[in-house]
């Protein structure tokens, strides 16, 4: 059996891959759960997150609450209950309890017992969506943890939200985090050629600056571009660990902020929202600026359909193999570590700037080489076939 | 990663080139309080703007990064592990 195995010799030596294990607990930080609107609607909503579920309600002040969803009497799920005033009534005895965790009152009893408080999470409302603040030590966000605003949403020269949800399944959301350093792969899946590359970690914020192009032999594709040719200017930011703010800005003056947020929902699965809004052209009605809206979302849809295929089947790495051409993906999970490790255990090198220029002067030259070749291949090919479809048009 | 003084302010930084458009930098300092440029560039508020701010970096320093290496005091690397880390 072994005698036509080949050996390999120590110096070559088989690269073993690392898998680790997902992380049991979940990020501190700021987590999007979705446009503030989404809750609005007099019904208690239900929100599986960080391994356990909630319930987000408005009381009368119009102030969104959450608390934990399941009733510390009996446990009930207060998410199936109703909206009772300012407090939310368990569907299992009627107790009403407040956004602030607290049990106001039990309408059957003569008094209310000690300690009738539940968990309440810290909740801010900003650029049209609602976040939760979680942290396993039950700290508050410093100062510098903040959501930036972004100061066109709801001007009259920007469309509202196009907002979508999904689950993601079987994968942790490093895998989506990863994308910030991933200079190659937004070739190879997102069928766009990243023409400069820059990262910058610094405190909670990770960035990355780009500006690609799309692929001109998948002309043909579907995919998010912004014209053939035609080069786009972007940025993207995390804000902590899951809130990403990406503006992008196209040669012929299309202008887009993109989010793209999640939040955990256990060790293996989490939530991917991502939104758009796009900066109304010139002559454009609200009607056809909402329609541009909705297919940048819907594109964006696809975009990160690209990226599931890939979590779908791949291997979790904790020592991928990097070559220099590649992005700085140990720096960037150096960086994501802060969230996932008690505040007095946050290094220096977690949180101080680092910059990265990823010299893609290699891979432009290749690539440029590859998609004119496709492209060639693509003309002989549709050449060939209509010639095939002249001699065969006879017979049809 | 080697150290590296910005002929500008003077600041210390660790700084790698694996090729001539590559450059690794690691601050030692809060950037924003020892770069007088950053300092100045720096945007408070709208998302938008800050992150042009964010996704730049001081030109100073690199010019002095890339001729460290054009006179030969930052030799090109090759990438390595474990990863660097503030060696301060
Ligand atoms: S379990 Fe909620 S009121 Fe009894
Ligand atoms: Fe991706």
């Amino acid at each position: 059996m072994t005698m036509t195995k080949q050996q390999t010799t120590d110096d070559e030596e088989v690269r073993v891959i690392d898998a680790g294990a997902n992380p049991t607990r979940f990020a501190r930080g700021w987590h999007c759960l979705g446009l503030t609107d989404s809750f609005r609607d007099g019904k208690p909503h239900e929100v599986f997150a960080f391994g356990s579920k909630l319930v987000v309600w408005e009381d009368s002040t119009g102030a969104l609450n959450l608390l934990d969803s399941f009733c510390r009497h009996m446990g009930g799920d207060l998410s199936q209950g109703t909206i009772k005033g300012d407090e939310i009534a368990c569907p299992f005895h009627d107790w009403r309890w407040g956004g602030d965790g607290k049990c106001k009152q039990i309408p059957y009893a003569r008094r209310v017992p000690m300690r009738a408080r539940t968990r309440s999470w810290p909740t801010l409302e900003r650029n049209g969506q609602l976040f939760v603040w979680h942290d396993p030590e039950g700290g508050a966000p410093t100062d510098d943890e903040v959501i930036p605003h972004i100061t066109n949403y709801g001007t009259d020269a920007w469309t509202d939200w196009n907002w979508n949800s999904v689950l993601i399944e079987e994968t942790h959301c490093r895998e989506l985090v990863d994308n910030v350093v991933d200079m190659a792969h937004f070739y190879y899946v997102h069928l766009n050629q990243p023409l400069h590359f820059r990262n910058i970690f610094e405190g909670h914020t990770a960035t990355q600056e780009m500006s690609f192009k799309p692929r001109a032999d998948m002309a043909g594709e579907e995919f998010v571009n912004f014209g053939e040719d035609s080069v786009t200017q972007s940025y993207a930011t995390y804000y902590g660990p899951s809130y990403m703010i990406n503006s992008l800005v196209a040669e012929g003056g299309i202008e887009v902020v993109l989010i793209n947020c999640h939040y955990p929902v256990r060790p293996d699965a989490f939530v991917l929202q991502y939104g758009v809004i796009v900066k109304k052209l010139p002559g454009m009605s609200n009607e056809q600026a909402q329609e541009m809206a909705e297919q940048f979302g819907q594109g964006t849809m696809e975009t990160f359909e690209q990226d599931v295929a890939i979590w779908k089947t791949k291997s979790r790495i904790d020592n991928p193999l990097l070559c220099e051409d590649d992005g700085p993906v140990y720096q960037l999970r150096r960086w994501y570590k802060q969230f996932y490790v008690d505040r007095e255990d946050v290094s220096e090198d977690m949180v101080r700037r680092f910059e990265f220029d990823v010299d893609v002067t290699k891979a432009n030259e290749y690539w440029d080489r590859e998609v004119a070749e496709n492209i060639d291949r693509q003309r002989n090919a549709s050449s060939a076939s209509a010639s095939a479809t002249a001699v065969a048009a006879p017979h049809a | 990663m080697q150290k590296i003084l910005c002929t500008q302010c003077g600041t210390a930084v660790l700084a790698e080139k694996y090729s001539e458009q590559h450059t690794s930098v690691q601050w030692l300092d809060d950037a924003f309080e020892v770069c007088p440029r950053l300092k100045q560039d720096k945007v408070a508020g709208d998302a938008l703007r800050a992150q042009r701010a964010i996704g730049a970096v001081c030109p100073a320093l690199h010019a002095t990064i890339d001729q460290a290496a054009q006179e030969g005091n930052l030799p090109l690397s090759l990438r390595s592990e474990p990863t660097a880390g503030v060696l301060q």
